[in-house]
């Protein structure tokens, strides 16, 4: 639809070019050629334009007509840190073991509130009454493949990426390897 | 990463300290076979029956125990959840593993139809409300089975919620009278498994296959004791159980253990145990420490899942990119509980038979095909097909299918018992020779041991008048009116035809003897 409004828009533009120009030429006529210039284009290409976009939204909006199933949130969210933005070496600890990151130093520590701070600001949006997308792909269709067997039987490429192979199986250590406990390493300040 | 596994149940709110019902197959009967390796698929399953204590300690109020499971169960699909590999067992390993199942970087998961109906199929035999919208999460840890880091399951809105499921329990001193219990089923949601993990202590190595997980039906359990009208206590999590007997020991050991620790002043920690099974007790876990936090997130690969009815159906789509949920529902097949009570109604069969009946792997059919082909009572049919024929297949450890006696023999069998050709007796007797599988019908065993019944009244009769004759001590026993005397006479009169005759015919003729 917004194409064909565009499309249109620049067909009335055409269509008024050759009066524009006579208008615009005849600048002798001084404030009367320019405003009949102007009330020309009002009548004929802006509130025809208007018309045509709200047509355009009012169409649109009755299109994908969905409704919104009531929002489950993850227990986890809206986590803050204590009032001031600055985490705890706790937390910082417990991100480490988690997600296996190494905050080396307290300039990757300042770096990290920083970031918490910048996504902060999605507070200003007032949100009330509106509910949240799950994620982008929202409103995608989810493909349902068939149950075919069509792929696997790759071993020998699938474990050339391995370290260490075994007679076709992956070698890995015992276990999780448990991480250092917080005050055997390096001590820094978390501030 | 195995095939899908169903859902999580909750139970409700009673439980009573028996056998939940072993062998029962799970759900609508699909054969719970495949698991689709790489991304596996699951649904886990939780039950959460309500225990109430056996013996309240002296002094204390009642204990309450609430305690919850979290079945497993491997989807009996061609591929698997999330990518088109095979869903086989015992392959050689890593075999069964595409590039997405290895987790390698830029592949994505695509999820299987089959897999799809499989759980609105479970949802709706479990009587639950099917979501049509659910969503899937990763939720993450670090483990080398699992080489994405994550797996992907649905935690926030899985695809079915809030079903039951109905059970019976044997329960008394022979295990003969039914009790009919309820457990709740808090929600079926479609999960990936993991690969599986052979450890070599010896070189202090894990050895990872990707194909599949172990276990077609695997259950943890999730218990944890409060007093009744007081908020709920802290429950821990008990891994490692392999079988009902073993997870019945389990949470029996472990909601004693936390009544004692909680008499004693102690208290319980959220933690993962396992199940000993020589010591018969639950033992901490090594390198669980504390509480897990899976950073679950919503898995940005694969939009919602939408389901329709036949209501909501939109026109002139792909049938094959929608399932339609009225259709899978007119597909299920006859739910256990409604064959059961067929066969109550039908044959006036007592409802623990009808249990035992559907509990053994093809024992129904073995039973219908002898119907068909026997002109005996349903009763008679009944009580030798349960206490016989199973009789026979327990002491040798045998599955129905390899019974060494067919069903049209033992028609044929019941069929010369209901003409009154041979005794009950003798009938156990051919069953036994029918057993030995050496071929031959039920009428040849019959002539060649010569158990026919004696049909000629008059020989019986001048049989029992000889035995009379040669015990008359007994006779005056019996004049008297001492009750054992008749029988005694009566197996006298029995040994005197080798067992070819009627013992009710006999005691006929005896009493009429000693009137006349």
């Amino acid at each position: 639809m917004a194409a064909g409004t565009v499309s249109r828009f620049s067909g009335l533009l055409g269509r008024f070019q050759p009066q524009l120009a006579r208008l615009m030429s005849s600048g002798a006529h001084g404030e009367e050629g320019s405003a009949r210039m102007w009330k020309a284009l009002t009548y004929f290409v802006a509130l025809p334009g208007v018309a045509v976009s709200m047509l355009n939204v009012f169409l649109k909006s009755h299109q994908g007509e969905h409704e919104r199933p009531e929002f489950v949130a993850y227990p986890h969210l809206r986590i803050r840190s204590k009032g001031s933005g600055r985490i705890t070496a706790e937390v910082i600890e417990h991100l480490e073991r988690l997600a296996l990151v190494d905050f080396g130093n307290q300039e990757a520590v300042a770096r990290l509130e920083k970031a918490i701070a910048f996504a902060d600001r999605l507070h200003a949006v007032d949100t009330d009454g509106v509910a949240p997308m799950e994620s982008v792909l929202e409103d995608r269709c989810l493909y349902l493949r068939p149950d075919n067997v069509v792929e696997g039987n790759c071993a020998e490429e699938v474990l050339q990426n391995s370290h260490r192979v075994v007679e076709e199986y992956f070698v890995a250590p015992p276990g999780n390897i448990p991480l250092p406990k917080l005050d055997e390493q390096e001590p820094f300040s978390h501030g | 990463m195995a095939a899908p596994v169903l859902c999580r149940l909750w139970s409700g709110r009673r439980w009573a300290l028996a056998y939940i019902n072993r062998g029962s197959r799970h759900g609508a009967g699909t054969p719970t076979g495949s698991r689709s390796s790489g991304k596996r698929e699951q649904s886990s399953v939780v039950q959460q029956p309500l225990i109430t204590a056996e013996k309240p300690r002296k002094g204390e109020h009642e204990w309450a125990a609430v305690v919850g499971l979290e079945i497993h169960a491997q989807i009996s699909s061609n591929s698997k959840l999330f990518s088109g590999s095979q869903v086989h067992f015992a392959a050689p390993p890593n075999s069964l593993v595409s590039f997405f199942d290895a987790s390698l970087p830029g592949t994505l998961p695509v999820l299987n139809r089959r897999c799809v109906e499989a759980a609105v199929m479970t949802g709706l035999a479990l009587n639950c409300r099917i979501n049509k919208k659910s969503l899937f999460d990763r939720k993450h840890y670090f483990y080398a089975d699992l080489p994405a880091g994550y797996q992907i399951t649905q935690q926030r809105l899985p695809i079915a919620v809030n079903g039951s499921l109905a059970y019976s329990v044997f329960v008394g001193k022979k295990r003969s009278q039914v009790i009919n219990k309820t457990v709740r089923i808090k929600q079926i949601q479609l999960e990936q498994d993991s690969g599986k993990s052979l450890h070599d202590d010896l070189r202090s190595q894990t050895l990872i296959d990707l194909n599949r997980a172990e276990g077609q039906l695997r259950v943890d359990a999730n218990i944890s004791v409060h007093h009744p009208g007081e908020p709920l206590g802290v429950r821990t999590e008990v891994k490692n159980l392999n079988s009902a007997r073993f997870l019945a020991k389990a949470i029996d050991y472990e909601i004693q253990r936390q009544i004692s620790e909680l008499e004693n002043g102690g208290e319980i920690l959220n933690e993962t145990r396992s199940f000993d099974y020589k010591l018969g007790c639950t033992v901490p876990m090594r390198d669980k420490e504390g509480k897990q936090d899976y950073r679950f997130i919503p898995e940005p690969n694969l939009p919602p899942l939408l389901l329709y009815d036949s209501a909501s159906l939109p026109a002139g789509t792909d049938p094959q990119q929608v399932i339609n949920i009225d259709r899978i529902r007119e597909r299920l097949p006859e739910l256990p509980s409604v064959t059961r009570d067929k066969l109550i109604q039908q044959y006036g069969m007592l409802p623990e038979h009808s249990l035992t009946l559907l509990n053994e792997v093809g024992l129904l059919e073995f039973f219908q095909n002898v119907i068909k082909e026997t002109r005996a009572e349903p009763k008679k049919v009944t009580s030798w097909v349960l206490n016989t024929f199973l009789g026979f297949l327990k002491q040798q450890n045998l599955a129905v299918s390899e019974s060494p006696v067919t069903p049209s023999a033992l028609a044929e069998l019941l069929n010369l018992l209901d003409r009154k050709t041979i005794s009950s007796s003798a009938a156990k007797q051919v069953f036994a020779e029918l057993w030995k599988s050496e071929g031959k019908t039920p009428a040849q065993i019959v002539s060649e041991k010569k158990l026919e019944l004696m049909q000629d009244r008059e020989t019986l009769e001048q049989l029992c008048h000889a035995t009379m004759e040669q015990h008359p001590h007994v006779v005056m026993d019996m004049k008297k009116g001492n009750p054992r005397a008749i029988n005694k006479l009566i197996g006298l009169v029995r040994k005197a035809t080798l067992s070819r005759a009627d013992p009710t015919v006999i005691k006929e003729i005896l009493e009429k003897k000693l009137s006349a």
